[in-house]
């Protein structure tokens, strides 16, 4: 099966690129050929994510941009398993399938009008070619989302957000427009009251955590945001917070600088993501 | 109260999805031949359902809403929204397994014994009143899940299936409903004859004339009567209640009555209502129908609208038959001016049979109205002592002799003989429902009306020792762990368990510590004392921090100080009608610091 994902927020700091890169790596540990397409033209933040200092903030090679501007036939891919300066992403684990970046340019300028044919020719060939393609445009409803939708390619869409009433809020008028069926959310940055992270706090303070939790619950039952929508639930992890990086089982079992569970929430999105059983709850 | 019910029913829980489900199936109980029986599978269903329905924080139907510490108890069937879909798909199994050519069906052979004998295949088929009165609460239940359930989907192919399970189980509502309506009889005997000698004996406490008693049993029961002459629909509804000399005795019995005449209605009432056996009304079929007409008039039914207009009519038929069985068993029970009946246990029925058991359904009857009794508070320390006496002739609250006689009561129970049940093959006996649960069941419910008095903490010692002897049936290992019932460890004589754990005895057990968490969450009423105790406390409290207040000049820099009373002050005046003991707390320590300020000003 194959899928292409817009991963996508309402705002800024949603924490999209790091899921995203979590959701490929993932996927390619699992054997299977991955790509992420960072359409976030103002930002280009994906490579740093990914351990690709050569690419840390775009390439400057010809990128998504150049291709956009039609100076290329094809933007230019980064071998992640190659590339990367963590040493335990470079070390291709046996198995493993491609893991593809599709950074944009390094000084490229967030173009004022996007080609909907070209970004349709590079979505299909991406689905031809990966298993999973997650496609990152900048936040809210930028240029490059609107002409994401419009290229009429099968997709579906990851809505990332924080736990917030502020994000609940903004979300919900984020998607309004969009088609309710291939929409789903993902909770980012999670506190739950049983978080490891929250012990050492009073009673009085865990009191009311877990009186404001059960409101965000209640409230996103009621902006249509509720259990049956969410596809999936990435706890506050001290790697994904302090240094927005792939999580390897390096990080899990050896250092132990990472949870455990956040590994098994990403892979559970992915799961859900790529499975319609999963993705149509209820 | 130690029972902590939260908690043990969360423990019941994990036990439960241990004990049925395995590798994405879910293990209905099975008797010696595969045969799945309708009581049974109720009890099992209800032992998840029940909770979720009843109690607003083990509630299932929103995920959205679901406590953490509910779904990790239920972690092994997924999580809330995979829980909830498996409910559905338990519903609509239960329903359609006992459906019968789109007809609803009501046994329960499992229920019943033979003795020696087998059962027939007539008495296999047998409707069941236990049976309808579980599936009204059944239900219920489910309708009012999907209802809730139904908000949060969007799948048309699970909306279609909400459609057809609550289509299936109004069907099922309506057909447990006619069914109690015709298992209802009403019994009428001579003064002279062997039952109204017995009745006579029972009420008579005091050593009067039988004759001068039975008049006075006939004046007390005249309303009961009148009520009685007023049933339309149903079985009971016939008899002549018009002779002042005849007396009397209403109820359930244990199936449908001979000869009850069809429940005309409209709507979505089955046509096919079959033909019964039953005859005399039987004190314990009456009190489990009990609980199943109070779910029919509960708050929740009434504000989900769980009843069509149909169900309507026939749930106010049930109430009139219920609050007239009520209320002949209090004027029964608890008649006369010395000690009541109720006291001399055990109870005696027709043919000479004495027991706890009856006692207790009696009891259950009886004490419906206490709480509208204008005697009620001088009635409390008969009613404890009852219960009192009830454990401990039972050996729950005293230890049992070697082959003690009171194993029977707990295990296999009192056996209920079935008049009528011979017509059908040999003659039946039931099980009452196990003594234990119930007799703490009613331990309960009298604590919740007597908090703060002295009786009251008679009931919740009596309550703890009897969840101690219930713990100690749990099963320690093996199938069904954690569930029951094992009595080994209680009575030496028990027989080990056979088979799977009882659905029937965990339920209750589940039943009665739902009761015991619906009553927790109501805040007991604040005592009109300490309120006015917390407000005299607060004035002097305040007048003492104005004081410290106008004297600005020397507290400065301590305003902090005076900042941290003043909040407690303001918090303790915005609860101190609420919750006038947490209040007094606060102005407490609000009082000792301002005076701490008072005795240094002072000191020379």
């Amino acid at each position: 099966m194959t899928m292409i994902i817009f991963l996508v927020a309402a705002g800024d700091g949603a924490g999209c690129t790091v899921t995203g890169a979590n959701l490929v790596y993932r996927q390619a540990l699992r054997g299977e050929d991955a790509c992420y397409a960072d359409f976030d033209l103002g930002v280009r933040g994906a490579g740093e994510v990914f351990g690709v200092s050569s690419a840390a903030h775009g390439t400057t090679e010809a990128g998504l941009h150049s291709y956009l501007q039609g100076a290329c036939r094809d933007p230019h891919r980064v071998d992640v398993w190659q590339e990367s300066d963590r040493w335990s992403p470079r070390k291709r684990p046996r198995r493993a399938g491609q893991l593809i970046l599709v950074p944009g340019d390094q000084d490229g300028q967030e173009p004022a009008a996007i080609d909907g044919h070209a970004v349709q020719r590079l979505l299909r060939r991406w689905d031809d070619e990966f298993g999973l393609c997650v496609v990152h445009p900048g936040p809210g409803l930028s240029p490059s989302l609107e002409a994401l939708l419009a290229a009429a390619v099968p997709h579906r869409i990851l809505v990332a957000h924080r736990w917030t009433r502020r994000d609940l809020e903004a979300t919900a008028r984020f998607v309004a427009r969009m088609d309710p069926g291939v929409v789903r959310f993902v909770r980012c940055a999670v506190f739950t009251p049983e978080s490891a992270e929250l012990t050492g706090l009073t009673g009085a303070q865990l009191a009311w955590i877990d009186e404001r939790d059960r409101e965000l619950h209640a409230l996103a039952a009621r902006l249509g945001m509720g259990q049956g929508r969410v596809a999936g639930v990435i706890p506050v992890d001290p790697v994904l917070r302090w240094r927005a990086q792939l999580i390897t089982d390096d990080d899990v079992q050896a250092t132990k600088v990472a949870n455990e569970a956040t590994v098994e929430a990403v892979e559970k999105l992915l799961t859900t993501a790529l499975s319609d059983d999963r993705w149509n709850r209820l | 109260m130690r029972m902590q019910p939260r908690r043990r029913l969360l423990e019941i829980w994990e036990d439960v999805a241990a004990a049925c489900f395995a590798d994405g199936t879910w293990r209905w109980p099975e008797g010696p031949d595969g045969e799945r029986d309708s009581i049974c599978d109720a009890y099992q269903l209800l032992t998840l359902l029940y909770p979720a329905c009843e109690l607003a924080s083990f509630r299932l139907d929103s995920p959205d809403q679901a406590a953490d510490d509910v779904l990790e108890a239920l972690r092994p069937l997924g999580d809330g929204i995979e829980v909830a879909k498996l409910l559905l798909r338990l519903m609509a199994d239960y329903l359609r397994t006992h459906t019968d050519d789109g007809e609803p069906v009501f046994t329960g052979p499992s229920r019943l014994s033979a003795g020696d004998h087998k059962l027939t295949d007539e008495q296999r088929r047998a409707d069941l009143t236990e049976a309808f009165a579980l599936s009204v609460t059944l239900t219920l239940d489910i309708i009012g899940f999907v209802r809730v359930f139904r908000a949060s989907v969007t799948r048309e192919e699970i909306r279609r299936e909400i459609r057809d399970l609550e289509i299936l189980a109004s069907t099922r509502l309506s057909a447990a409903m006619v069914g109690l309506l015709r298992s209802f009889n009403v019994e009428v005997f001579e003064p002279q004859s062997s039952r109204g000698a017995l009745l006579a004996r029972t009420v008579n406490q005091t050593g009067a004339s039988d004759r001068l008693i039975l008049d006075q049993l006939q004046q007390a029961l005249r309303e009961v009567r009148a009520r009685l002459r007023d049933l339309t629909i149903g079985s009971g509804s016939s008899v002549d209640l018009d002779n002042p000399n005849l007396l009397f005795e209403c109820g359930w019995s244990w199936g449908v009555i001979r000869g009850a005449p069809t429940v005309v209605a409209a709507g979505s009432i089955p046509v096919s209502q079959r033909r019964g056996v039953a005859d005399t009304p039987l004190i314990h079929a009456s009190a489990t129908v009990i609980p199943a007409v109070l779910d029919l008039l509960s708050p929740r039914t009434r504000v989900l609208g769980l009843l069509d207009d149909e169900q309507q009519r026939l749930a106010s038929a049930l109430q009139l038959r219920m609050e007239a069985t009520c209320t002949y068993w209090e004027t029964v029970a608890l008649f006369g001016d010395g000690p009541w009946p109720l006291e001399d246990t055990p109870w005696r029925m027709p043919g000479g049979v004495e027991s706890e058991s009856a006692s207790l359904a009696v009891f259950q009857m009886a004490m419906r109205g206490l709480r509208f009794r204008r005697d009620r508070e001088s009635a409390f320390d008969r009613v404890v002592g009852i219960l009192e006496e009830l454990a401990l002739t039972a050996r729950i609250t005293k230890r049992p002799g070697a082959g003690d006689p009171a194993t029977a009561l707990h295990v296999p129970g009192f056996p209920v003989a079935l008049p009528g049940s011979d017509e059908l093959g040999p003659p039946l006996v039931s099980h009452a429902s196990p003594f234990a649960p119930a007799l703490l069941q009613r331990v309960i419910v009298m604590d919740a009306l007597m908090q703060g008095t002295g009786a009251g903490q008679r009931m919740q010692r009596l309550a703890d020792r009897i969840w101690t002897h219930l713990e100690a049936r749990r099963i320690a290992e093996g199938p069904g762990q954690g569930l029951w019932d094992d009595a080994r460890t209680v009575f030496a004589a028990a027989p080990a368990p056979s088979g799977p754990p009882s659905w029937a005895f965990t339920f209750d057990v589940v039943a009665l510590l739902v009761t015991a968490a619906a009553t927790t969450d109501e805040r007991p009423p604040p005592d009109p004392q300490l309120v006015s105790h917390a407000r005299a406390l607060l004035r002097e409290a305040d007048h003492m921090l104005e004081q410290e207040l106008m004297l600005g000049l020397a507290l400065r820099g301590r305003r902090p100080l005076l900042g941290t009373i003043e909040a407690r002050l303001r918090r303790a005046r915005e609860i101190h009608d609420s919750r006038p003991a947490a209040a007094i707390g606060l102005v407490n320590s609000a009082l000792t610091e301002l005076d701490a300020l008072l005795a240094a000003r002072e000191w020379e």
